[in-house]
């Protein structure tokens, strides 16, 4: 199954992950339009980084009132079904990790769909050398990404809400 | 009769006056929403965090209220009170009416109105958002049925059971309001299981205070006094449901300050959090449970105008009360890292969510009162809905 892990100890705030996302998705260079957020910590340089978890219980889906969230599970994302998506905002207000976001200038939905298996963020990042995005498969045990979380203690967050998060990091 | 062929002669000098000012405010929530729609939520105060603003807070109270305002009727069909029994068909003109003005703010403000249909057509069983489309809807239904039953003399025996059956659905309704926010464990805020039964009471109190409003225009309207009986009765059922409201979101705080997990939430709504702790403790408890308690039960109090003023406030505590709960609880930060200490982070786990409400949003808020409001004077001057009192009667009921 394919994941991303994510070092947030690695980003430099130059956020073309956002770029890369927006452009992709929404054909706009916008932070606004993008499913992944960097948030700026000027001073102290701890960037924090928000984005879908890909939980395995989603709260998302649980809330949407149409069922527009839906997994898929041969590539391990959540899809949104954006021609379903009533725009109502109950998956924005369900997650616990501010993980969806709605545009404030279309009113639509953005939720990370890792782009079908080929994240322009993880690209973005990693043409810039600051590989703080990884993306692979984890069923292989020499890929990048299995070699690299077993290489660190990483944590998940809000594991008492038993969400079972599909994405790794560190440096939280 | 002749109280209600009077009703129609006295008010045709204002109905379309009437209809006028509400359609005039009811155009202007639709241009507001038109305008929300067409520019996005950049016009609004509502952000990422805050993602219900002001309309919700008008759309909630207007769904509860119109739960509430059935346990006038209830009280009537399921309890057998005459009293209330003649007050059951302006309850549930008022619960529809509440109830269409409610959802038509929801509809305008929460995503697309042209995908109503996919709402409709598609449904997510583990949704506790999908459950109340079919509470809401099942409401009108149900409610219209026991208009019905009640409105129609040979219908009259089946009052009783439809009356029940509208009891039952309301009861699950505000249960059902309740646990829109009791299930959003992202939020610290409505971590709790009070909720639902404190929703429930909350109905009963703000149901009860628009329906004395009502009571109070149109008696006034026909000229006509209320039996002094049924005022003393109405009044003090008003002053039992605004304490039991109080005593639950006491109840809400008190166990969360048991908490320590919720304390730092409750210091922001109740202490330090700017608007919020102003709006608890002036708007919903000050103005909007003491006052009215003191127009009811004070000494040389309780008078048709004490009721009226008691009702209006028991309104604005209301507002006060929702705009606390919905904006405050989710103005206070996402706990994403519970457990760790954070030391620095500019992320929103730590910032304090910002809204400040937005005209075209407060217009649209309005839009759905007007709407209530529309369908209720087109109501009472279409069909009979002024309560009929048989003075022995209210005396031995």
């Amino acid at each position: 199954m394919k994941s991303l892990f994510v070092d947030a100890s690695k980003c430099t705030g130059c956020l073309s992950c956002e770029v890369a996302c927006s452009q992709r998705n929404e054909g706009v260079s916008g932070r606004e339009e993008a499913r992944i957020h960097v948030v700026l910590d000027i001073f102290g340089g701890d960037n924090e980084i928000q984005y879908c978890r890909q939980c395995k219980k989603a709260k998302c889906a649980e809330a949407c009132p149409v069922g527009a969230i839906s997994f898929q599970s041969d590539a391990g994302y959540w899809l949104l079904d954006e021609d379903a998506c009533t725009q109502c905002g109950a998956c924005v207000e369900a997650c616990p990790f501010t993980g969806v976001f709605q545009s404030r200038a279309t009113n639509k939905v953005l939720k990370c769909h890792t782009c079908q298996g080929e994240p322009a963020c993880v690209e973005a990042c990693a043409k810039n050398g600051h590989r703080a995005l990884i993306f692979g498969d984890l069923n292989d045990p020499n890929s990048e990404i299995s070699l690299r979380i077993r290489s660190v203690t990483s944590t998940q967050l809000r594991a008492d809400l038993g969400l079972d998060t599909g994405i790794s990091f560190v440096g939280i | 009769m002749q109280s209600a062929k009077t009703f129609a002669q006295i008010e045709s000098r204002y109905f379309y006056l009437l209809v006028a000012l509400g359609a005039l405010v009811a155009g202007a929530g639709m241009l507001a929403a038109h305008y929300m729609e067409s520019h996005g939520h950049v016009v609004t105060g509502m952000n990422n965090q805050i993602v219900w603003g002001m309309p919700h807070v008008f759309a909630i109270f207007m769904i509860v209220a119109a739960s509430g305002v059935l346990n006038v009727a209830s009280i009537g069909s399921v309890f057998g009170k005459y009293v209330y029994k003649a007050r059951g068909p302006l309850a549930g003109l008022l619960s529809i009416a509440l109830l269409a003005g409610g959802l038509t703010v929801l509809m305008l403000d929460l995503g697309r109105p042209d995908r109503v249909i996919v709402a409709a057509t598609n449904y997510n069983p583990t949704s506790v958002f999908a459950w109340n489309v079919l509470l809401y809807s099942g409401l009108f239904a149900t409610v219209a049925l026991y208009l019905w039953t009640m409105m129609e003399k040979r219908m009259n025996p089946w009052s009783r059971p439809a009356g029940l059956l509208v009891f039952v659905w309301r009861i699950i309704l505000t249960t059902g309001t309740g646990l829109i926010f009791a299930f959003l464990v992202a939020r610290q805020a409505y971590a709790s299981a009070v909720l639902p039964p404190m929703f429930i009471v909350l109905s009963f109190a703000w149901g009860l205070a628009v329906f004395l409003i009502v009571q109070s225009v149109m008696f006034s309207w026909n000229e006509l006094e209320l039996n002094p009986d049924i005022q003393k009765r109405l009044k003090n059922l008003l002053g039992t449901f605004i304490v039991a409201a109080l005593y639950f979101v006491v109840a809400y705080h008190l166990t969360n300050l048991y908490f320590a997990k919720q304390v730092a939430f409750e210091h922001f709504i109740l202490f330090d959090g700017g608007i919020y702790p102003w709006l608890f403790w002036g708007g919903y408890l000050v103005v909007g449970t003491l006052l009215p308690l003191l127009l009811i039960y004070a000494p040389g109090m309780g008078q048709r105008r004490c009721v009226l003023a008691a009702s209006l406030l028991t309104i604005v505590g209301a507002f006060s009360l929702l705009y606390v709960f919905i904006i405050g609880g989710q103005a206070f930060p996402l706990d994403i890292f519970p457990g760790y200490q954070v030391v620095s982070s500019s992320f929103g786990d730590g910032q304090i969510g910002h809204y400040a409400p937005s005209l075209p949003e407060i217009t649209l808020g309005a839009g759905g009162l007007a709407i209530a409001f529309l369908i209720t004077t087109v109501g009472v001057r279409a069909l009979n809905f002024l309560p009929h009192d048989d003075p022995k009667t209210a005396q031995h009921d």
